[in-house]
């Protein structure tokens, strides 16, 4: 069996996020150097893992003019932050879940979550386009959970 | 304990001089006498880079025994070769004359790369 997007899922802080157009999952082993000298081929030892990603999420409303939160909304507020007096509130760590979800398979839904910090935002308003936010995040620490 | 037989991963050597006193006088001529038939001051500087914190601490260790830069001390075959690594020259060439002997010029200067990785750099100096 294949996958496609149309198995693929993402959850925000434990909700299912709506209106996502794609995500994707990076993860990057920096590597320490062992080579000494007399060595003819370089050598290393695992450093720093580094995981990072991105997603793109439609920005809509339930209905016309109802407003509201949505997926794009509750995500880009956690590092969109109106400030006072110049001053504005940190940005806030996030739980991601990204999934694979086959459903009916004996294995369960395949996913990596872990808590992340969004590390940019863009959004761009357009004639002939549907608005949505392009999202990339850095993951504060290890992935909690790894099923792939 | 012996020194740390481990490649370094960067090597400079100083081969020192030979104790040579020099005078000019005022007409610009120079002097010079020879006091001795040994180099001396001679200078290893070894570092190691991204090593285990375990073998970090040999060297510590080893500056200890030594009683930090005040006695001396010579290298073991085993040591010579790891030291030595990839000098394709005549050993001797990088070794101080008979009967001069290394001491620590200064502490290891210890740095912790990652959690059990560390980096060791090391300065030597040979004397009579």
């Amino acid at each position: 069996m294949f996958y496609s997007g149309t198995q693929g899922k993402m959850f925000i802080d434990g909700v299912k996020a709506a209106k996502v157009r794609s995500w994707s999952v990076s993860s990057s082993l920096g590597l320490l150097d062992t080579t000494t000298l007399g060595d003819t081929d370089a050598t290393v030892t695992p450093g720093i893992r580094t995981n990072t990603g991105s997603c793109s999420l439609f920005y809509y409303a339930q209905s016309d003019g109802s407003g509201g939160a949505n997926s794009a909304s509750v995500l880009i507020d956690k590092l969109l932050k109106a400030g006072t007096e110049g001053v504005a509130a940190e940005a806030q760590e996030v739980v991601l879940k990204l999934e694979i979800d086959d459903t009916g398979v004996v294995t369960g839904p395949r996913y990596i979550q872990g808590p992340v910090y969004l590390t940019s935002v863009a959004m761009s308003c357009a004639v002939g386009e549907v608005f949505a936010a392009e999202v990339a995040f850095q993951v504060n620490g290890a992935f909690t959970e790894v099923v792939m | 304990m012996p020194y740390p037989s481990i490649p370094p991963t960067a090597r400079s050597y100083d081969p020192g001089n030979y104790p040579v006193r020099t005078y000019r006088s005022q007409n610009g001529a120079e002097v010079r006498m020879l006091y001795g038939n040994k180099r001396f001051d001679v200078k290893l500087k070894l570092s190691y880079t991204n090593i285990s914190d375990v073998l970090a601490e040999e060297f510590l260790l080893h500056f200890d025994e030594t009683i930090g830069t005040f006695s001396t001390f010579t290298f073991s075959p085993e040591a010579r070769v790891a030291l030595f690594a990839g000098w394709q020259g005549t050993q001797g060439a990088l070794s101080p004359p008979s009967g001069v002997n290394w001491r620590y010029e200064r502490a290891p200067e210890l740095a912790s790369v990652r959690p059990g990785i560390s980096a060791i750099a090391v300065s030597l100096v040979g004397v009579i």
